[in-house]
């Protein structure tokens, strides 16, 4: 007969040990060293991207900087309408009165062609 | 290895940062009941150990949503269980399942005269005929400790029906128990 009653709500050691013994698993270290291997072996890709994200964004803006810096250099100012020397569009006069100006600009010069 | 005072909790944190000792700590600390509770799912060591793997490497994945205010073990083994259970649904399409000739034997026979290897036989005939989830309700509890509340979390129903489960199959393993216990009286 059982010692332990089904309805007891403590756990049985000498089932447990039984069981123990039929579910024995035997040795857990090459168990451990599978998983920790799977683990290495499944870094998934986007993983793998990220660790070459931050240097990869770095190295493009530079990349991209330098080649702009370049292709300046090459095409010259000309390509661009303007002669060499000759300063680029002025910005526009009106943002620089409205700015300069004590007072609130008045309608005219906001809604006109900007001349005064 | 790191020390043992070491908390789940913590290595759970360190593990979830990228700490892949930490995660090995906590693979070392429960394989044994990893391995044990596919078993028990599964009946079949080679699968069991691979629904394992497949359980601390989902575990490794979302350690991002364990609470590390909660016990690790039951946390754990609800991902292994699941791990098993996707394994046995896979299995089911494969193949149908077939019990190995010593899982078979049904008769322990006298408690005197059966050896280990036959008690650990009837065992595991037992264990098969159980449904699943009385199976590992009481491997879980009577093996590994877990209270019926930590087993209702990991098998995700009631306490009452662990209770339930836990007594019933209780009283399906009574029979190789009661010649378990003769053999061990037997050996003194």
């Amino acid at each position: 007969m059982m010692d332990h009653s089904p309805f007891d709500h403590t756990p049985d050691p000498i089932l447990g040990e039984a069981l123990r013994e039929t579910l024995a698993v035997g040795d857990d270290s090459g168990f451990v060293w599978h998983v920790l291997e799977r683990l290495r072996a499944a870094e998934p890709w986007w993983e793998i991207l990220g660790d070459w994200a931050r240097p990869g964004v770095a190295a493009a803006l530079v990349l991209t900087a330098a080649g702009g810096f370049l292709l300046g250099r090459v095409i010259g100012p000309e390509r661009f309408g303007l002669a060499a020397g000759e300063p680029g569009p002025a910005v526009g006069l009106e943002v620089t009165v409205l700015l300069t100006e004590g007072g609130p600009p008045d309608v005219e010069t906001l809604l006109g062609d900007g001349s005064r | 290895m790191r020390n043992d005072r070491v908390s789940e909790g913590e290595l759970a944190a360190l593990a979830n940062a990228g700490d892949a000792e930490a995660f090995g700590e906590l693979v070392t600390r429960y394989a044994p009941q990893a391995r044990r509770l596919a078993r028990t799912i599964l009946l079949d060591p080679d699968d069991a150990d691979d629904a394992a793997q497949d359980g601390f490497l989902a575990a490794w994945r979302h350690l991002g949503r364990y609470d590390p205010g909660r016990p690790f073990g039951p946390w754990l083994l609800r991902i292994v269980a699941n791990a098993a259970a996707d394994r046995r649904r896979r299995r089911r399409v494969r193949q149908t399942e077939e019990l190995s000739p010593v899982a078979a034997t049904r008769d322990p026979g006298p408690a005197a005269e059966a050896d280990r290897s036959t008690l650990r036989a009837a065992f595991t005939a037992a264990l098969r005929d159980l449904p699943e989830r009385q199976r590992t309700a009481i491997v879980l509890f009577d093996v590994e400790g877990y209270s019926h509340a930590e087993i209702a979390a990991v098998l995700r129903v009631p306490e009452g029906t662990v209770r339930s489960d836990v007594f019933h199959a209780r009283r399906a393993l009574r029979e190789p128990l009661a010649a378990w216990r003769g053999w061990k009286e037997s050996e003194g």
